[in-house]
């Protein structure tokens, strides 16, 4: 689990890693039921004081996002839950508003926007079906 | 374990004319970590010599598992793990034998661990201490401190001229010894990055005088770093209640302040200067600004 | 530079030179008072004066403090980054050790020469001095290993008891040598004296010059023997051997390995070589006087004083203090030992007193041998008489209680001179002035005793303060050791039990040998009070360890 932690910006480092291990798990890379790193593994990965681990993984859990087994570590949530959703949401709408936020710097209306992002979306679904059909032909 | 592991009641400590430390209270809870920061000088190597019993505290009280370390040195030593910051260790004694020597000690000795440890270390046994590099001396030391699991590690400036490799097993072993029910850690630096990251709870010393203590999450949400632009040009500020300090950066103010910063906010606002950004203050700032050259004589909260 | 140096001896030269004045006037006062007008005694110790002085100088503090083991060569290494030439970085801290030996010479001795109203040859005897100081500073600095260094001390020691010898012979006085000093004329130097001080000078300056500029250089001064490879090898092979192959069954074991790895070996090394000084001694007396009976005396000597030269050797090795930049201090490592005082003390008196024992033994196991090997038993069979008919008439419940009483005098001394070492390092000012002032009272005692006691109320005075305090003070250090968790309930306890029997030994002798009516109540109150002073001895070690540990 890849985990990296500021002291630039003074976010307490518990709520840094409450963040970040929501992003893994909406962006999926952290799936339901996977096992997160025990306490003390991460700790010494980060170099930080176990008790924040603790108090990072108390507050996952009481999002809902993160069971604890009894002596066994802590999990991923099974449930899909709307927190997961309200985060995936929460992902795209800052991608969003720093493609909005550039595009005004570089000067584009939003309309040429639309247009691009229509562009790339055509050139996506070419590249999948393209793919598929490629699989299909090697069985 | 509901009691603390320290207890200090109104420590004070004189060498000749300077007060090293003055009046200093505070308690260590169990199972934390607990980062002791201070310029050099301020007190931080007494304090520590006190709970060892190095010192005799010749006002105000230590009590160190609910004993008082120079009445009963046994009892309070044997569950400390201690790493000073000279690295003492007889010159002449080889690791091996330094090892079954504090073995003999400590009836809590993990020899596997022990060996784990040297083994992880790369520490060739037959050495004596003599021929160990800086680094090496201070693993093998740290190796005598958490061998034995000690209830209370104690560790006065670990990372002081160690490279980054040592540094990384001093941390992990501060790790290691707090991961485990009930253990405690107090390691002293003036490297405030790493107590940041290695803090649950801070003391911040100055010239003898506890300046703030509490947990090191509560320290930074209560502290806030405003960037501020006045509209006029501004060669001073007039100190303002909850304002700790006040630095000037090209055209705009670099301000401390702590909790109540909405007060700060509306007097700042007042002298026609509007807040351009704001976040906690990372333990640095507020280090420098509490202790350091610029701050601003306010009252204690 | 020399600023520096001043800096840092001044006060240390200025009470050297006045504490040996003071010295000068209370001797000749003493010698005024025994027994004034023979002019061969008081040559005799004008000999030991002059003999004092210059011993005394030679062991400055100034250079005594860079003989410390841990640092080998040259001890004014920070000079060596600094702008200043090789030649000038020895030649001027060695013109000021030895000048400074020199006027700590000069300056007594002129004194001397005043008082007693004679001429001593104070040319040549600074010349000497500065020489010899100047070999021994050359033999510290110049080598680079620990060894080199006390194999050029002892070069230096043999050379000069050599030449001193060969002066001697040349003087061809019949008089022995003590005795001979004394006379006026014996130290007058002829010119190639000068010339071969200055000589032996010279050239000490030049090896230093030359080994400091190899140590500056990071080059070393060794001598690549055939035999250093096996020395260290040897070295290593002893170091395997002495280490624990298990863990240590108990605290105390541990401590004592401890103990006896930083210091017992030193005095064990000692107890090994030094019946070499009543053997070498026998083995010349012999040589030079085939008939010489005294044999047994040497060797009885050697025995009566080597356990008090072990003792102290061991107190003084037993300390443990360190000093950096000037200040002695105990060493985190040992203070933080999950130990009390008293054990601590306990184990270091422990090992002090089984390696003096060890030493002892030996010593008697080579006084028989040497009696065996050079057929000496008959000189022997004398004191064989005389022994049996002593020890006929000391009661066997005496002898029994001999040991406890021997075991609990050892210890206590030894534990008195731990605590004065640690104390003369923490305050060594006030110790000094204390000594000092003891010292003032001795030529008072002589004068009173000319006058007729004519001040007898002082010193019955002195008699009761003195026991009052030894009761008031002894029974303070012993609950202040024990209050305060020094000295634990199962040492003090023992230490009670050796008290008990001594104490009951004491009384028992006193009763039937020494006539009490004789003496008047203060000689009584000081005896009795006397009797506590071993148990307070005993407690004073741990008080003076916990000033240490506890600052």
């Amino acid at each position: 689990m890849h985990i990296e932690i500021s002291l630039q910006d003074g976010v307490p480092i518990y709520r840094q890693i409450v963040s970040q291990v929501k992003y893994l798990i909406a962006s999926g890379q952290l799936e339901a039921g996977k096992e997160l790193p025990p306490i003390r593994t991460l700790a010494e990965q980060l170099l930080i004081t176990p008790n924040t681990v603790v108090k990072a993984y108390d507050e996952l859990q009481a999002e809902g996002l993160v069971h604890k087994r009894r002596g066994a570590g802590t999990y991923v949530a099974e449930s899909k839950s709307p927190l997961a959703r309200r985060e995936q949401r929460n992902i795209l709408t800052r991608r969003a508003d720093a493609l909005l936020a550039e595009a005004r710097q570089l000067n584009f209306t939003f309309d040429e926007v639309l247009d691009l992002l229509k562009k790339r979306q055509a050139a996506l679904n070419k590249a999948i079906s393209q793919e598929r059909n490629h699989v299909g032909k090697c069985g | 374990m509901s009691e603390n592991v320290v207890e200090v009641r109104g420590l004070s400590r004189q060498f000749g004319k300077t007060m090293a430390l003055d009046e200093v209270s505070l308690d260590v809870r169990p199972g934390l970590v607990h980062g002791l920061v201070g310029a050099n000088g301020a007190g931080k190597s007494t304090l520590m010599k006190h709970l060892l019993g190095l010192l005799k505290p010749k006002q105000g009280s230590v009590r160190v598992f609910g004993l008082d370390p120079v009445k009963h040195p046994v009892s309070v030593l044997e569950r400390i793990g201690y790493l000073s910051e000279e690295r003492d260790l007889p010159e002449w004694m080889r690791v091996d034998e330094l090892m079954r020597y504090t073995r003999a000690y400590h009836s809590s000795w993990d020899q596997p661990y022990a060996e784990h440890l040297l083994d992880t270390f790369g520490l060739d046994i037959a050495k004596k201490v003599k021929q160990l590099s800086k680094g090496m001396r201070a693993q093998a030391g740290l190796i005598a401190a958490v061998a034995h699991r000690p209830e209370l590690l104690l560790l006065d400036e670990p990372s002081t001229g160690l490279d980054a490799v040592v540094r990384r097993d001093i941390l992990n072993a501060i790790i290691r010894t707090v991961a485990e029910d009930g253990r405690t850690a107090i390691f002293s630096s003036h490297l405030l990055d790493e107590v940041e990251q290695m803090s649950d709870h801070v003391f911040m010393i100055d010239q003898g005088k506890l300046v703030l203590q509490g947990s090191l999450d509560d320290i930074k949400e209560g502290h806030q770093l405003l960037s501020v632009r006045f509209f006029t040009e501004r060669d001073e500020l007039p100190s303002l209640e909850g304002m700790l300090s006040a630095q000037q950066c090209g055209n705009h103010w670099r301000i401390v302040c702590n909790g109540a910063n909405g007060q700060v906010r509306e007097s700042l606002r007042r002298l026609g200067g509007e807040v351009t950004h704001a976040r906690n203050a990372t333990l640095q700032e507020i280090f420098v600004a509490r202790v350091g050259r610029n701050r601003l004589a306010v009252s204690e909260e | 530079m020399i600023w520096e140096l001043w800096r840092t001896s001044c006060v240390e030269w200025l009470f050297r030179i006045g504490a040996q004045c003071g010295l000068v006037v209370w001797l000749h006062w003493f010698a005024k008072n025994l027994g004034s007008g023979k002019t061969h005694e008081q040559h005799v110790i004008q000999g030991l004066m002059i003999m004092m002085l210059a011993m005394t100088c030679l062991f400055s503090m100034t250079w005594l403090n860079h003989l410390d083991n841990s640092r080998k060569g040259f001890s004014f290494r920070l000079g060596f980054t600094r702008p200043v030439s090789t030649v000038k970085l020895v030649v001027v801290p060695m013109m000021f050790v030895t000048a400074s030996a020199v006027i700590c010479f000069l300056v007594p001795a002129a004194l001397l020469g005043w008082l007693w109203g004679s001429s001593i040859h104070l040319l040549s005897l600074s010349t000497g001095i500065a020489c010899l100081v100047t070999c021994f500073v050359a033999s510290a600095w110049a080598p680079t290993t620990i060894l080199g260094r006390w194999v050029g001390m002892a070069i230096v020691a043999m050379g000069f008891l050599a030449g001193m010898s060969v002066f001697h012979v040349q003087r061809s006085d019949s008089e022995p040598f003590f005795l001979a000093i004394g006379q006026p004329g014996y130290f007058e130097f002829a010119w190639y004296h000068y010339v071969a001080c200055s000589i032996a000078a010279i050239l000490a300056v030049f090896v230093t010059i030359s080994g400091v500029e190899r140590q500056r250089h990071g080059e070393a001064w060794r001598l690549d023997m055939p035999w250093t490879a096996v020395l260290t090898k040897l070295g290593k092979r002893f170091d395997t051997l002495v280490s624990p192959r298990q863990q240590f069954a108990s605290k105390f074991r541990a401590q004592c390995w401890y103990e006896m790895r930083r210091f017992g070996y030193i005095v064990l090394l000692l107890g090994v070589l030094a019946p070499f000084f009543p053997l070498f001694f026998s083995i010349l007396a012999t040589w030079v006087e085939p008939n010489w009976q005294g044999t047994p005396v040497a060797w009885i000597l050697a025995l009566a004083i080597c356990p008090f030269v072990y003792q102290l050797v061991g107190a003084e090795g037993s300390l443990g203090l360190r000093r950096k930049q000037g200040a002695t201090y105990l060493s985190p490592f040992d203070a933080t030992r999950a130990a009390q005082n008293g054990q601590l003390i306990a184990t270091k008196l422990f090992i002090i007193a089984a390696c003096a024992a060890a030493g002892w033994l030996w010593m008697g196991v080579t006084a028989g041998l040497y009696s065996t090997l050079a057929g000496k038993w008959a000189d022997w069979g004398r004191i064989g008489e005389v022994l049996p008919n002593v020890m006929e008439n000391v009661p066997g419940r005496w002898r029994v209680a001999a040991i406890p009483t021997a075991i609990l005098v050892y210890a206590s001394s030894s534990s008195a001179s731990l605590a004065l070492g640690l104390w003369l390092a923490l305050y060594p000012r006030r110790i000094m002035c204390g000594f000092v002032v003891l010292a003032l009272h001795v030529p008072l005692v002589f004068w009173d005793a000319r006058q007729d006691w004519a001040l007898q109320g002082l010193w019955t005075a002195y008699g009761y303060l003195l026991a009052a305090a030894i009761l008031g003070g002894g029974l303070y250090i012993i609950w202040k050791a024990v209050s305060s968790g020094y000295l634990g309930s199962r040492l003090f306890g023992g230490a009670c039990c050796l008290w008990l029997v001594y104490v009951s030994t004491t009384v028992a002798v006193y009763v039937e040998f020494v006539p009490l009516n004789l003496f008047p109540p203060v000689v009584i109150f000081l005896g009795m009070s006397s009797l506590l002073v071993p148990l307070a001895a005993l407690a004073l070690a741990p008080l003076a360890l916990a000033a240490h540990r506890h600052a």
